[in-house]
């Protein structure tokens, strides 16, 4: 599969753009738009987050120069045996995913808008967005799915970032191979970057055979304390799950993964030492339907806001009495280890409540990242290693032209 | 590791100094195991950075006297010979570096008390002596220099009766093997009742004891310390008096044993170099023999008694010997063998480090008797006079009721006893101080 | 050399230094600083001018602010394993000694994390956290001794990290104090993280960050099963083939090693493994999982191996056995001490597929200059640890080592591979960084590192090229010398 030669003329240009431009040009960076609120940095004139430690978001003096990553499509490099794939920026989650399931093979802490238990996507929404995703905005969102709690998230698979920096330098971060312990590690750096410290060109990862078969456990739990009680004793024991998450009414998901004829037997052994918990076997169509509905709920929904907050489980109890004082659904992610915040805009003011949001997290020491939302700054609440990465960015982006953080 | 020595100009400890030096690899694994680095979390308290430090006093790039603290601060346990994976005899590197440089740091305090030790300890008759002259100092201990004073301290209040030993004990019924067994020096005075042990185990086994009289010091407190001449004269002296017509020549004392087992290299360039390579080649601890001949004789207790067993340090990491005395005990009825979660540590008691680094000794005999008393068993089983005398007294400091102490041995010798259970009841019965 | 002999800036920097610190835990004695000049690559040895021992992140913080105040170098040091010179002293600046930071603050079983300081040794979080039915995945051969903020600082590996992967994927959140001593929190205990991966990015950074003191990580429950088999074949290659065909089959075992002849040599002397006799190669695969996966995925590894040109396979019937292969196999780096006076440990990455051609390109180099290679690595994920053995007291025989070391370093580089998978940069590595990432990309990278240390006191001298070494003292000249990059000072 070969570097296609447009696409190494696009980067030239871009590079070339930030060249001339002059220092104060800001830039912004979009992939497939598929989570508006990571986008404007400095569009509008209304200052929604000036507490500390955040501060005031700097405006613009010249109009925002876009640029779209999208046209920057295909698949770079592809080696089975390696277990590595490489792709432009801009190229579809979907298109990559069709090809690795062709040698058995998944991105294993999986794409949030799809769902490894089988390849259809009833919900309009999240079929529109699962089709405009790109695996550059995957790594500058650092938004993967469920597949996190086995064998680790995104951070953990990329291996190589090529990218422009605020100065129109092409540098590569990494290296295309799966053990690399040889400088920075500037690609995890761009996981969850934001956009903020250059514009990725291409991404490297590290795949895994996909598991042949998958069962999930739904276990039924009403209160929060049993819920975290069942998500304990799933980590605690020796079941390799591929993931748990709990849905917004307080259901947990567990699914299991391997061999067809191993999988049952797990099962069994895992509800006989949760038994009691209710809990029934999803298997085929109903397992699909199941975490395909749980995939809707995050990302098929249009006019709602929706944050990531990262929290320990332990944590999770302060979490969820400030979010059930705000009327804010959630449901919580990788073992115990996210929440997903939603509201829509019925109640009152998205903004509103997103400040509210912002400043129950400046106490709570947590820092959130706003997926969807009116928000003009990807983030809310506190960022306790603000001074490290405000240090890393003057080198990346000397004038600011990326946005602030 | 790479050096710039010449072998041939180090003298006979020359081969086994660079060697040493030459295999290890700086990689560390020796620390974790390191009881001073434990305690300090010093490079010049590890195994790693002795070896190190003693390359470069030997290169000329340091003096003897910049590596004189971190020497003494040694045990000389060889925990880090078990751990090595590139088998660097650190024993022997420790011993031929004392002889060639250490000898020269000594404050003069340091000599009173080193010649304290050297001139009595070997020696029964004077040894009995120093501990009567010492006990009249006891009382006024804190007028002494504090280089001197931990010898008194560990002075034990009572003496046993001066043992007489048999030259020849014979067993009834068939004979199943013939030893010498060696009576040991300090431990001929401070606890007979070893030996006696040793000596009915042996003869109910069907083993025949000899006993050669006039036993002198094995030469091994002398032969760590760097003395080499000193040992050389003690081993041929004693060499002189081994008969060969047996089948093994046994010890109950670790300390001795490991340097038993290396006689050939102390009985190097004298006379006695033939009998001291004969003597390697024969001398075995008493538990390993018994291990290996196999008792014949079921021992038993009449109740359940928890018994932790302590490795002495020359026991497991100088000759290796640890699952012999645990299978012995295994094998008593009613024992139950309780490991340390420190097994395989140092005690502190280390030979004389215990009158030589009386802090860092102190620590170590606190923190094993803390970590027995917390395993609540009935009574601590060991191989080794020193480590008894080190654990017997920090048991006594820690505890009002502390588990006694015994020689495995005895242990072995008490389960054959149809009486055992009144005495093993009976804590005080077990201190050093009867026979 | 300026060695042990402060300038008046110096005097003044050791006098504030005591102010500091207690004075047993300011070593300045020559016999105490001679200890910490080398770590686990003794072939570079550099004496500090004064050694701290912090028992606490305040005295770090203010360790680091005096060093900056006064422009002295500092490296931060745990149990000094280090295989790439990456903890060597610079000879005007000091060692922290993080040792007697080897506390661990908290094990939650609730969410399967641990707080350790990071003088604890990796393997003492295993044991801590056995209790619970959880361990730390991470194990570099070195585990017994090697300490947790050492591994952080160099993103170590090591047997299981195709599936587990390296330090950095279990290391969840770390109060650091950057190089000018603030203090600030990185990650949490959270698995997921939101905003750039600061955490990721210290994480590997060799210590030109500054120090992580309070580190999260993440324990995972001991796997249910396991299932261990050391395979003999006739020759490297045919070992070679049989990870690629294990590989290719989509089994995902936790481990895919490899020895060869001379490193079964030294493991069976120095821990009494027994290997297949005649094998000129083994293989060890572990499968670890379900009981249920396992049992099912042996039969599918049998029969791979089977159809693999095996010369013998032995399964490992019980834990004891397991342990035994696994302790050939962690001993055998230092255990080559025992066939060969002196070696050279390298460290390099080739894509798997290239694995067979690679090993024999460097037999034909060892050939060629006459020195023995021994190998022993992570076949799972391409990672070499080709060891040159040599006698260093023959004249020139280190020079040629080197030489031969940095034709295999640059020969995987030209294969698509990198210079280190698991052991840093270091000082044994940085005139290849260039080779690697290109002259902009490693003077981007330097920036980033001036960006949080301008006057570059945090292990100075390591990672990049052409920077001022620390001190070297070797038996001969040091090739790096020779080439004019290293210098004595």
């Amino acid at each position: 599969m070969p570097v296609v030669p447009a696409c190494e003329t696009q980067i030239k240009d871009w590079a070339e753009l930030f060249l001339r431009a002059p220092a104060e040009q800001g830039f912004l960076i979009q992939g497939g738009g598929t989570k508006p609120a990571m986008l404007p940095w400095s569009a509008g004139n209304e200052t929604v987050l000036t507490e500390e430690p955040h501060g005031p978001v700097k405006a613009s003096p010249l109009p925002l120069q876009v640029i779209q990553t999208a046209s920057l499509s295909g698949i770079i490099e592809y080696c089975p045996a390696e277990f590595t794939i490489t792709a432009y920026a801009g190229t579809p989650v979907s298109e990559v995913l069709a090809v690795l399931r062709e040698h058995g093979q998944y991105l294993p802490f999986e794409s949030p808008y799809h769902v490894p238990t089988g390849e259809t996507i009833d919900s309009p929404i999240r079929a529109e967005v699962a089709s405009r995703t790109t695996m550059g905005g995957l790594v500058a969102s650092g938004i993967h799915g469920p597949g996190r709690l086995r064998h680790g998230g995104l951070r953990d698979f990329v291996l190589e970032v090529r990218y422009i920096d605020g100065t129109g330098t092409v540098r590569r971060g990494g290296r295309r191979v799966v053990k690399n312990a040889a400088g920075f590690d500037i690609p995890k750096l761009m996981v969850g970057s934001c956009g903020r410290l250059g514009v990725i060109v291409d991404v490297t990862f590290k795949v895994f055979p996909q598991p042949r078969d998958y069962l999930t456990l739904h276990f039924m739990s009403e209160q929060l304390e049993s819920t975290v009680e069942i998500i304990s004793t799933l980590l605690t024991h020796p079941w390799d799950l591929d993931a748990i998450e709990v849905q917004p009414e307080g259901s947990v998901l567990v699914r299991l993964s391997g061999h067809t004829d191993a999988l049952v037997k797990h099962g069994q052994r895992i509800q006989s030492r949760l038994s009691k918990y209710y809990s029934s076997f999803l298997t085929g169509l109903q397992q699909h339907q199941a975490w395909s509905a749980y995939a809707d709920g995050l990302w098929g929904q249009n006019d709602r806001s929706l944050v990531k907050v990262p929290v320990p489980l332990r944590r999770i109890f302060e979490l969820d009495e400030v979010l059930e004082e705000l009327e804010i659904q959630r449901a919580y992610g990788s073992g115990g280890n996210v929440a997903w915040l939603q509201w829509n805009k019925v109640m009152e003011s998205q903004l509103a409540r997103l400040k509210r949001l912002h400043k129950a997290m400046l106490q709570l020491q947590l820092l959130g990242h706003v997926i969807q939302g009116p928000s003009l700054h990807p983030f809310c609440g506190a960022a306790p290693g603000r001074p490290f990465f405000e240090r890393l960015k003057t080198v990346f982006d000397p004038h600011g032209r990326l946005g602030v953080f | 590791m790479l050096h710039e020595l010449e072998s041939e100009k180090l003298g006979p400890h020359g081969p086994a100094v660079t060697q040493a030096i030459s295999s290890c690899v700086h990689c560390g694994f020796c620390l974790p195991t390191c009881p001073t680095y434990q305690l300090l979390g010093e490079e010049e308290n590890s195994p790693r950075g002795r070896i190190f430090l003693m390359k470069e006093v030997l290169e000329g790039e340091l003096k003897p006297a910049d590596i004189a603290d971190s020497i003494d601060k040694c045990l000389g346990c060889a925990a880090c010979m078990t751990a090595c994976p590139s088998g660097v005899n650190y024993d022997q590197l420790l011993t031929g570096y004392r002889h060639l440089k250490h000898a020269r740091t000594r404050t003069w305090l340091q000599r009173v008390r080193d010649f304290m030790v050297h001139s009595t300890l070997p020696y029964a008759e004077r040894f009995r002596w120093a501990i009567r002259m010492g006990r009249l100092f006891k009382p006024f201990a804190r007028l002494v220099p504090a280089t001197i004073r931990p010898m008194l301290e560990l002075l034990p209040d009572r003496l046993p009766a001066k043992a007489e030993w048999p030259s020849l004990t014979k067993v009834e019924g068939r004979r199943r093997g013939r030893v010498v067994l060696l009576t040991g020096c300090a431990q001929d005075v401070l606890a007979p009742r070893i030996t006696k042990a040793a000596i009915s185990v042996l003869v109910r086994n069907g083993v025949e004891v000899v006993i050669p009289p006039g036993q002198g010091c094995c030469g091994a407190l002398s032969w760590h310390a760097g003395r080499a001449s000193v040992a050389a004269k003690m081993a041929s002296d004693l060499l002189q008096r081994i008969p060969q017509d047996v089948d093994a020549v046994l010890t109950t004392t670790a300390g001795c044993g490991s340097t038993l087992k290396e006689y050939s290299h102390v009985t190097t360039g004298t006379p006695a170099h033939q009998q001291g390579i004969w003597l390697e080649q024969h001398v075995k601890d008493v538990c390993e023999y018994l291990d290996e001949l196999g008792l014949t004789q079921p021992a038993g207790l009449p109740r359940l008694m928890r018994v932790a067993y302590h490795d002495a340090c020359h026991l497991l990491h100088a000759q290796k010997v640890g699952q012999a005395p645990r299978r012995l005990l295994g094998k008593i009825k009613n024992l139950q063998l309780v490991e340390l979660p420190s097994a395989g540590s140092c005690c502190g008691s280390a030979g004389s480090y215990n009158i030589e680094q009386p802090g860092l000794a102190e620590v170590l005999g606190r923190d094993k008797s803390r970590e027995i008393l917390r395993t609540e068993v009935h009574a601590v089983a060991t191989g080794n006079i020193g480590c008894m005398v080190q654990l017997q007294r920090h048991l006594r400091e820690s505890s009002n009721n502390p588990p006694p102490v015994w020689h495995t041995i005895e242990v072995l010798e008490r389960a054959y006893r149809p009486r055992s259970l009144t005495e093993m009841d009976s804590g005080a019965q077990m201190s050093p101080t009867v026979s | 050399m300026p060695l042990n002999s402060p300038t008046i800036a110096g005097a003044e920097f050791l006098a504030k230094l005591r102010e500091l610190y207690p004075p047993e835990r300011v070593l300045t004695k020559r016999g105490q600083l001679a200890a910490y000049e080398s770590d686990g690559l003794t072939v570079f040895q550099s004496r500090p001018m004064a050694v701290v021992v912090p028992n606490d992140i305040e005295e770090i913080s203010a360790t680091l602010k005096l060093c900056q105040t006064y422009g002295v170098p500092y490296v931060p040091r745990g149990s000094g394993t280090s295989l790439s010179g990456g903890c060597v002293p610079h000879a005007e600046g000091i060692v922290i000694a993080l040792n007697r930071m080897n506390r661990i603050l908290q094990v939650d079983p609730l969410q399967c994390t641990a707080v350790v300081e990071p003088g604890v040794i990796n393997l003492e979080i295993s044991k801590a956290a056995s209790h619970y039915g959880l361990y730390y995945a991470p194990d570099p051969s070195s585990q017994i001794v090697c300490t947790i903020g050492g591994n952080l600082a160099f993103n170590a590996g090591g047997a299981h990290c195709l599936k587990y992967g390296m330090t950095s994927n279990h290391v969840l959140g770390a109060k650091v104090v950057l190089p000018d001593g603030e203090i600030v929190m990185l990650g949490d205990a959270s698995l997921e993280h939101v905003g750039p991966d600061l955490m990721g990015m210290f994480v590997g950074s060799e210590g030109l960050f500054g120090i992580a003191v309070e580190i999260t990580v993440r324990l995972l429950p001991k796997p249910a099963a396991f299932h261990t088999v050391l395979v003999g074949y006739a020759g490297m290659k045919a070992a070679g083939d049989a990870v690629a065909q294990i590989v290719a089959s989509g089994l995902l075992p936790g481990a895919l090693e490899i020895m060869d002849s001379l490193s079964m040599e030294a493991a069976t002397r120095a821990v009494g493994v027994e290997y297949p006799v005649g094998a000129k190669a083994v293989l060890i695969v572990e499968l670890d999982g379900t009981t249920e996966t396992v049992e099912i995925e042996k039969l599918q590894l049998q029969r791979l191996l089977e159809a693999s040109a095996a010369t013998a396979t032995l399964v490992a019937a019980n834990a004891e056995q397991r342990a035994k292969i696994w302790k050939g196999r962690k001993s055998a780096f230092s255990a080559v001490g025992l066939i060969s006076p002196d070696f050279l440990v390298q460290d390099c990455v080739v894509p798997r597929t290239k694995l067979g051609q690679v090993l024999e390109e460097i037999e034909q180099l060892s050939l060629e200059s006459g020195l023995r290679v021994a190998n022993v690595f992570h076949a799972g994920d391409g990672n070499l640890h080709p060891l040159i053995l040599f006698d260093g007291r023959e004249p020139g025989a280190l020079e040629r080592a080197e030489a031969l070391s940095a034709k295999i370093i640059r020969l995987c580089i030209q294969h698509g591979g990198s210079i280190t998978g698991e052991h840093g940069v270091g000082m044994e590595k940085r005139e290849f960084m260039p080779d690697l990432f290109g002259n902009s990309d490693v003077e981007f990278m330097r920036q980033l590192r001036r960006a949080l240390d301008p006057q570059e006191v945090s292990n100075r001298g390591k990672m990049f090229p052409d920077m001022e070494a620390p001190s070297l003292r070797l038996v001969g000249l040091h090739p790096l010398e020779s080439q004019g990059i290293a210098s004595r000072m």
